[in-house]
């Protein structure tokens, strides 16, 4: 049997993530890839990454110690929350756990019942992650689940074009070809309406059976080609500054997200500078103004991009699957939208299962895409909820727009019985939800009643024996920059 | 906000739903905080059908505190591996759905694509023959799952077969020994709160007025509370599940081997469970009567036992579906009271365990927060829908023509997500792992072969792919030959009183 042949338009980071993913995992016996190095936006200057980023890589083969090596690369072990829902907020919010289970009760129901008792600590005191990140500390988590130190859960900061070399160099190695030229015409079956062939700019005509449209905005396959529609969602933050600010040397494992009164600001902390990207309203500030700001902030080299917030009606169509920004775009809060290629690419490695019949496999494949882009969507929705009192804007905008009935559903549930609603497909995990309602004040109204059967005092002591416990073993932790050198010498 | 705690529950109904939530609220609530009280009547009897179990049981006994060996002298219980079908795919046919992984994925790719491949080049194994827990069921074999996890003899899982009415008693017991209060009559009025239309209180034959912040409604098919007072409605599935009757008998244990598997044989117009116990076997045949007689589905139950009958056969009348809402107001509805899906695949006990880990999850206080009730029901209906839609599968995915009942399953419209599911699984073999149960095992082992394998696996020659099944077989089989036979094995246990 001839191999298949995959093709994929778009030579930026979405498209090299997407090929090295493929180009592992598909033996070229059944299906060769190749990459059309089509000229993309970069609209991705860094990611922050959580920690799946780290079983993404082990798919590939990329080993931390390359990453860290070849790409300005920095640990990241939590998202610093600085003036996002209050000006006094300082919070760092983190995966793994937080704090301890005391007879069966969960620790969030503890804590909500301390805080009505006058215990005034931050729930990150009790998560060893953002107590380290604080210390500016980092390690990986040991195998001895005894260990406080398992708890340990860190993902990546990374530089995006020197990462998309290391990506380029990953699928090369995994016998990934790449093309030159542009894409500048697409020729469909007049039967079947799928992409038969595209046609590069230097004249070449490249047939294949199976397409991936990594190019971007223009979608010049799913869009030009195929022409799919894209539905355009609320914008408030319509135009996005990337800058950089230079740093001494390598502190916190951490991106910091701040609001301002007319955008939000995410900094991702690199080994020799911040990467920032501040996503503001031009009908409140034009560029100037915005560059001014971020001037006084520390922040240069500042380049400017529009912002759209929109999804196609659907991603897999015939047989071009469309992936990254090519296929929808939101901000860049929490859940990085590098996340959602890397998912991308696995459901569509999983549900690629042969060439004779797509219509079943790409209905699921956009079913779950729907799913992902849905909790991207909810959550940065809640994310600008509780900054109304940082910005006019927001405030505003809420006064007009409401949550999404599940939205709300959560929060509400959450803030009065510290309970959640979860189903397998959610983008957070229940203890980053827990995590990400106390960290932006939403504290629940009440507590389950089994907390009432732990004695008071028993609950204070326990709690706070939690607190100095996870301060001590973070002290340990070696320093941030201090692992870096370690990893690199190891 | 002020705590307000919920400090008297009510519980009416015994029977296995009734009794398994009093044990629960009793094990998680000490008797200083919480008063429980359950009403029963000696003079209503219990459906106690739901005598097989899948897996998750164990979790309930153990969160009970409760040791396996006593529960299964106590309950007269016999250990299983699977479900096996017969006659379901095609007449003829047979399967094991079993509590276990089939073979083991490799490179990503899930093991039924391998199958699917040998099978394409002639191989003549039934998919189940790579499962440790089908083929062991098959040999009569049981013993506990090994700790080792390295080992082939610890991939597996079991349930039992137990007599549901020794277990309530058994968890009377339990609950009565933590201050259960039990009340022997029969409800004759509800009182609501005007206002609200909460219940406040009940009502007895003796006028006996009993208090209560929560009312936990158990009674059964008829739903006293849920529906006869609150009005909770009725989503009615019977479209898909035709069967709304059972006739149900026990019979002696014969000399025959003991089988560790709930049998399931599909007869004209529905189907027929085998249920073997240590001290007898259960059987009973669910029918729609659409489509068959009692007469007919008497007969051909008594006809089919493999043992002489210890009693009258009873006949049961059931409708499938559920309680549009199962918690309303200050009431929710555990057990049939809730819902009533056939025995298929042994899930009946599983869904009054569903009812009490969730109703413990998002255990209310007196403010009964909607958004509280609201969860707890959408995650509730999402589990009911899940196994619905499971067994309306066995029915629709079934290649029989030779009854009209059959013939009705066939050309049935399904669940849209169901059809959605059973459409990518027959182009590619596709699963999705949300569904439950080892939904490949048993798409296969009714007949549904999907169209084509993952292309993934092509890059393995054909020669290394038949070895490494030739591979898993002989392990299997060997592993099979080591354990112990499963009557003997549970002989040894209630012989010991202790864990064997």
């Amino acid at each position: 049997m001839n191999p298949k042949k995959i093709i994929i338009v778009g030579g930026g980071i979405e498209g090299w993530t997407v090929a090295s993913l493929l180009g592992r995992h598909l033996p070229p016996t059944v299906a060769e890839v190749f990459v059309i190095e089509h000229p993309v936006p970069n609209v991705i200057i860094a990611e922050s990454a959580g920690s799946s980023i780290n079983s993404f890589h082990q798919l590939l083969g990329i080993k931390e110690k390359t990453l860290l090596a070849a790409s300005n690369t920095t640990y990241r072990m939590g998202i610093r929350y600085d003036g996002w829902s209050s000006s006094s907020q300082r919070y760092v919010l983190s995966e793994g756990r937080y704090g301890d289970t005391f007879r069966g009760i969960d620790f969030h129901q503890l804590y909500a019942k301390s805080l009505q008792l006058g215990v005034r600590n931050s729930f990150d005191e009790y998560s060893i992650n953002s107590v380290s990140v604080k210390l500016n500390r980092c390690a990986s988590p040991v195998s001895n689940q005894q260990s406080i130190y398992s708890c340990l859960v860190h993902g990546l900061n990374l530089q995006a074009d020197s990462y998309a070399k290391v990506l380029k160099e990953n699928a090369i190695d995994a016998s990934v070809t790449t093309i030159k030229g542009a894409v500048n015409r697409v020729g469909l079956d007049s039967e079947t309406g799928h992409i038969s062939v595209v046609h590069l700019d230097n004249g070449e005509a490249i047939a294949a059976d199976f397409f991936i449209d990594c190019s971007g905005k223009e979608g010049v396959l799913i869009a030009g080609g195929l022409s799919v529609s894209l539905i355009s969602q609320d914008c408030v933050f319509n135009r996005v500054a990337v800058g950089s600010s230079t740093s001494e040397e390598i502190g916190s494992p951490a991106a910091n997200l701040s609001m301002h009164n007319d955008g939000f600001l995410k900094q991702v902390l690199l080994k020799d500078k911040s990467i920032c990207s501040y996503n503001f309203s031009s009908l409140n500030l034009n560029d100037e103004g915005a560059k001014q700001y971020l001037n006084k902030l520390g922040i240069i080299d500042i380049s400017f991009q529009d912002k759209h917030c929109e999804r196609r009606s659907s991603f897999w169509h015939k047989n071009c699957v469309a992936i990254g920004s090519a296929a929808a775009s939101h901000y860049d809060i929490y859940y990085s939208p590098l996340q959602s290629v890397r998912n991308s690419a696995v459901r569509l490695l999983d549900l690629l299962m042969g060439f004779d019949d797509f219509e079943s496999v790409s209905s699921e494949y956009n079913r779950q895409s729907f799913v992902e882009y849905d909790g991207i969507e909810e959550l940065n929705q809640l994310h600008l909820y509780f900054a109304r009192s940082q910005s006019a804007i927001l405030r505003e905008y809420f006064e007009s727009h409401y949550l999404t009935e599940y939205a709300l559903h959560r929060l509400n549930l959450f803030s009065l019985t510290g309970k959640l609603t979860y189903s397998n497909e959610d983008i957070l995990t229940k203890s980053e939800w827990i995590a990400f309602f106390m960290g932006n004040n939403v504290f629940p109204e009440t507590y389950n009643n089994d907390v009432d059967f732990v004695e008071n005092s028993n609950l204070l002591k326990f709690i706070e024996k939690i607190r100095v416990e996870i301060y001590k073993a973070a002290e340990k932790v070696p320093r941030h920059v201090d692992f870096i050198a370690n990893v690199l010498n190891g | 906000m002020i705590q307000n705690p919920i400090k008297k529950i009510v519980i009416v109904g015994g029977g296995t739903a009734g009794w398994m939530t009093a044990a629960a609220c009793a094990k998680k609530y000490p008797a200083t905080t919480m008063s429980i009280t359950l009403i029963e009547s000696e003079s209503i009897g219990t459906i106690g059908v739901g005598e097989s179990t899948i897996p998750h049981i164990r979790h309930f006994n153990q969160f009970l505190g409760i040791d396996e060996s006593v529960f299964v002298a106590e309950t007269k219980a016999t250990f299983k591996m699977g479900i096996a079908f017969k006659d379901w795919g095609s007449l003829g046919s047979e399967y094991i759905h079993p509590f276990g992984p089939l073979g083991h994925d490799i490179n990503g790719v899930e093991f039924h694509h391998y199958w699917l491949r040998s099978r394409l080049s002639g191989s003549p194994y039934p998919i189940d023959n790579y499962s440790l827990a089908a083929v062991a069921a098959r040999a009569g074999k049981f013993q506990h799952p090994c700790d080792d996890q390295s080992s082939l003899l610890s991939t597996y899982s079991y349930a039992f077969h137990f007599d549901a009415s020794l277990y309530a008693k058994y968890l009377r017991n339990y609950s009565e020994k933590r201050q259960v209060c039990r009340k022997e009559g029969i409800v004759s009025e509800t009182i609501l709160n005007p206002q609200t239309g909460f219940i406040e209180s009940i009502r007895l034959n003796s006028g006996e007025i009993i208090n209560g912040d929560l009312f936990i409604d158990c009674t059964g098919f008829r739903g006293i509370l849920i529906e006869d007072v609150l009005h909770s409605g009725f989503d009615d599935w019977s479209h898909w599940l035709a069967c709304d009757k059972a006739v149900a008998v026990p019979c002696e244990r014969n000399s025959e081997q003991l089988n560790p598997y709930t049998l399931s044989i599909a007869h004209k117009a529905g189907w027929q469970w085998r249920i073997p116990l240590q001290h007898r076997t259960g059987n009973g045949h669910v029918y729609a009567s659409d489509y068959m007689s009692d007469d007919e589905a008497t007969s051909l139950l008594l006809n089919n036992l493999n043992g002489a009958p210890l009693a009258e056969p009873r006949i049961l009348k059931f409708k499938a579906g559920q309680r549009k809402k199962n918690w309303l107001k200050n009431c929710v509805a555990i057990g049939l009271s809730g819902g009533f899906l056939e025995p298929l695949e042994s899930t009946s006990i599983y869904l009054i365990q569903v009812g009490i880990q969730k109703l413990l999850e998002f255990f209310p206080d007196l403010h009964f927060f909607e958004e509280n009730i609201k969860e707890f029901n959408d995650q509730l209906d999402a589990e009911y829908v899940r196994i619905r839609d499971f067994i309306i599968m066995h029915y629709k995915q079934s290649s029989r023509d030779d009854s009209e009942f059959w013939m009705r399953c066939k050309n049935m419209i399904v669940p849209e997500a169901l059809a959605n599911r059973q459409k990518i699984f027959a182009a590619c073999g596709h699963v999705d792992h949300q569904q439950y149960g080892v939904y490949a095992a048993v798409c296969i082992g009714q007949g549904l072969i999907p169209k084509s394998y993952d292309f993934k696996i092509n890059a393995l020659p054909m020669d290394a792919i038949e070895k490494y099944m030739e591979k898993i077989r002989l392990e299997i089989e060997l592993a099979t030959q080591s354990m112990t036979n499963a009557e003997m094995y549970i002989k040894k246990i209630i012989g010991n009183g202790g864990s064997a």
